[in-house]
């Protein structure tokens, strides 16, 4: 079965969350990936120290995103590391990395100077903050871009500080990573034509908060941080179910949904009850109806309070731990996750491909990679090098498959 | 350079929800033709989504809705009737993509799936989005944005472990679900161009939810761990990571390990170097509240930008925590002109955001403003398809557009 993206070569030399997530979407849409590390230097998202052997390589961070691609290792701080490098990148169709532009520039992986290599490459540089501006040097991590793309702002209980996000806002900045890439292809199958990307994470991040600068745009309004209330919808709460730590998620758009979710906890009265009556008459009211409603779904198992909801029509959702989401009726209804046989770690269920496509599904066809371990392919049967180069590649530290501070 | 990375494609947009919305607003802003199709009288849901210009709820004035649809047209089309059965098949048959929201089997509800639009394209790709998908024990149920993140995972471990979970505070699944549908779209696309035969792509947000947060799954599978609330710190990364109040505001750090010595040097507490209580990761989140207690006395007597240039020099890994306000008039922001000013209408000028990433080659644009609904329907009945002034008229008359 022919994958859409298959003829497509990304090399991928960013290292975390959000370049290894660009380039394994495509990796997941067929794309043949390489992901270039070294033993000098492992993908950090692997885990910076070791807390035990083989620690790099039984990571479920690095494990649950870095699937899907080919491994090798280049040290690229030596010259030889990144004549190979450019050697890959002639026959390469797209190249991402996240490294400082320092490194990049002193390194020779300028654009300017690979477009003259390969005048159809695809290159996507992925700085926090953008390759130009007072910001520019201004060190970034998943949980900064979540702050300074204004989302943490907008996050966190009535009344208090704000909360960061369970994801950073590495991933927002990976998926545009992936429809940046995409676009660029196009573009390139139209003309030949290749270019460079530039995706700074928090231009990318402050997207997803348009509907709030919108607000300030027009209005000039600046949003409180509402906790779990809801300025259209009301009641909106989240309500403590029987258990541990168990809770419900109930949204209520509509009178109608009103009436509904009345009938169902036991207390139609309130339906025909004034100061309810409209979603405006709710919102106002709130504080009144989250103790009538938490009285009742106190009494229930959290998913049995979902399922009476949802039978009456009322959106509900069972707040799920990563424990129960492994577990979950609907996910594994439409096989959502794959289990797959990985070195170090054994055989365990991975969140599959999210974008099902219905000639040419995606699957997880390859693992995360361990460390250099497709140095043979990539060096051997791609680039042409013998045994005997391999060798004193290994014995120069340029490859290998064990960082070096194991 | 004037046609956009996909200035090539003609793609019709029948979504009624964020997550269409923004995965064909990716395309139109980086060139696409992007013709909404929107029901005749009041258009498509998102025209109702709040904030509105001053606050009156009106058609035209949705600022979300303005944002979204950027750089498309739109076309008034009653799917419902013979005609205009018709006229979307004319259409279809023109173009390389479909979206809709409403979800798998819809258009072929109508009678304008796949098997029918094969034989006028077969190259056509149909995206659909969806809450839960077309199986599944939760295929029916209703959902909003904190439905999805309540069951995806998202929100189980946001927020503080003595209180509830916590919603992330915007229709963030919506916008992940169209990155996805964007590209799964782009991708069959290009597909269809080589071998000729378009596909159907189906994304959930349900499943983008649980997508984006891959490895909480793993992580528990692996080592039967499950990641908690960790209140005003960042998971997994025990006191390293926090953001903590300060005078005029809110700052936030990611130092985890041997940085804490390096944030209690910046603070002048040196003498704290070889405290015992940061020797092991253990002991650090044992006295975390200790430790950012001497930290938080003195963000307090300072503001974000003191905080902020002073970690600068100390090589520490902080950021501040910035309102919209703050980020609309930031030096950054304008420098590198991210805010883009577009005049519409009804609106006046407003200040949007501009590009997610910058292309070299093919550069985001604005070229025009959300439309009007129907805006365009002369431009697209009329020229593109070839009807009549009085066609229209006749349609109009009858409901149709």
């Amino acid at each position: 079965m022919v994958m859409p993206l298959e003829n497509i070569r990304v090399i991928d030399i960013s290292q975390g969350w959000a370049g290894p997530l660009a380039a394994r979407v495509l990796g997941d849409l067929g794309a043949q990936v390489f992901k270039i590390e070294s033993i000098q230097h492992p993908d950090w998202w692997r885990g910076r120290a070791p807390q035990g052997a083989t620690s790099w390589e039984r990571n479920a961070l690095f494990n649950g995103v870095a699937r899907n691609k080919f491994g090798a290792t280049l040290n690229l701080a030596d010259p030889r590391g990144r004549e190979l490098l450019l050697r890959f990148l002639k026959i390469a169709d797209v190249l991402v990395e996240n490294f400082t532009p320092r490194v990049i520039e002193g390194w020779g992986l300028r654009f300017e100077r690979l477009r003259q290599l390969n005048p159809s490459l695809v290159m996507m540089s992925m700085p926090g903050f953008g390759l130009t501006g007072p910001w520019r040097d201004y060190p970034a991590l998943g949980t900064t871009t979540d702050s300074m793309s204004g989302v943490a702002a907008l996050c966190g209980y009535e009344g208090g500080g704000p909360r960061l996000q369970s994801v950073s806002w590495d991933p927002i900045a990976g998926l545009h990573g992936a429809a940046a890439l995409l676009l660029a292809l196009h573009h390139r199958s139209q003309t030949g034509e290749g270019q460079f990307i530039e995706l700074s994470h928090i231009e990318a991040g402050t997207s997803l908060i348009a509907q709030a600068v919108m607000d300030y745009s027009m209005n000039r309004r600046i949003w409180p941080r509402r906790g779990n209330r809801d300025w259209s919808m009301a009641p909106h709460g989240c309500y403590r179910c029987k258990g541990d730590d168990k809770w419900l998620v109930v949204a209520v758009r509509s009178d109608e949904e009103w009436a509904a979710l009345c009938r169902a906890i036991g207390h139609p009265e309130l339906g025909a009850d004034p100061r309810f009556a409209t979603t405006t008459d709710r919102l106002t009211n709130q504080d009144v109806l989250d103790p009538l409603i938490q009285g009742w779904t106190e009494r229930l198992d959290h998913r049995e309070a979902m399922e009476a909801l949802q039978a009456a029509g009322v959106p509900a959702g069972a707040v799920l731990s990563a424990a129960e989401v492994l577990g979950d009726p609907h996910l594994n209804a439409r096989e959502f996750f794959e289990t797959v046989a990985r070195p170090f770690v054994g055989t365990h269920p991975y969140p599959g491909v999210t974008i099902r496509m219905s000639r040419t599904p995606g699957h997880i066809r390859m693992p995360a990679p361990t460390l250099g371990q497709h140095n043979r392919f990539v060096l051997q049967d791609t680039l042409g090098l013998s045994d005997d180069e391999l060798s004193r590649l290994e014995e120069l530290q340029i490859i290998g498959t064990q960082p070096l501070w194991a | 350079m004037a046609r956009g990375a996909v200035g090539d494609l003609l793609v019709l947009d029948l979504s009624t929800r964020v997550a269409g919305a923004y995965c064909t607003k990716l395309l139109a802003d980086y060139g696409a033709r992007v013709i909404k199709i929107e029901p005749p009288g009041a258009g498509e849901s998102t025209r109702r989504l709040r904030p509105f210009l001053a606050d009156q709820p009106e058609g035209e004035t949705s600022g979300f809705f303005l944002y979204l649809n950027t750089n498309k047209e739109s076309v008034t089309l009653d799917l419902e009737t013979a005609s205009g059965h018709g006229l979307f098949r004319q259409l279809a048959s023109r173009a390389d993509l479909v979206v809709e929201t409403v979800g798998p089997g819809y258009v072929t509800s109508l009678g304008l799936g796949p098997t029918e639009l094969e034989p006028v394209n077969p190259r056509l790709v149909i995206t659909s989005i969806s809450d839960f998908g077309s199986n599944g024990p939760y295929a029916d149920y209703k959902a909003t944005d904190a439905v999805t993140f309540a069951l995806g995972g998202w929100m189980y471990p946001m927020g503080d472990p003595d209180k509830p979970p916590l919603q992330p505070g915007g229709p963030y699944g919506e916008f992940v679900a169209g990155l996805f549908a964007m590209s799964g779209s782009l991708a069959a696309i290009a597909l269809a161009r080589l071998c000729g035969q378009g596909q159907e792509v189906e994304v959930s947000v349900h499943e983008a939810v649980a997508s984006v947060l891959p490895f909480d799954t793993v992580l528990f599978s692996y080592t039967g761990e499950v990641i908690k609330r960790p209140g005003h710190r960042y998971r997994g990364r025990g006191p390293g990571a926090a953001v903590m109040p300060c005078k005029d505001g809110f700052v936030q750090y990611q130092n985890g390990g041997d940085k804490w010595r390096g944030m209690l040097q910046m603070i002048g507490r040196a003498d704290l170097a070889d405290d015992p209580r940061l020797s092991t990761p253990q002991e650090l989140l044992e006295h975390a509240d200790e430790l950012e207690g001497i930290l938080g006395a003195w963000f307090k007597d300072r503001s974000k930008h003191e905080i902020f240039q002073e970690a600068l020099k100390h090589r520490l890994i902080f950021s501040w925590v910035p309102s919209v306000k703050e980020l609309m008039e930031a030096d950054q922001h304008q420098l590198r002109g991210y805010w883009v000013e577009l005049e519409h209408q009804r609106t006046g000028a407003l200040r949007y955001p501009g590009p997610p990433f910058r292309m070299g080659q093919t550069p985001w644009a604005a070229r025009k403003p959300a439309p009007l609904l129907g805006e365009h329907n002369q431009v697209v009945y009329r020229d593109l398809l070839g009807l009549t002034d009085q066609d229209l008229v006749a349609l109009r008359e009858r409901g149709v557009i």
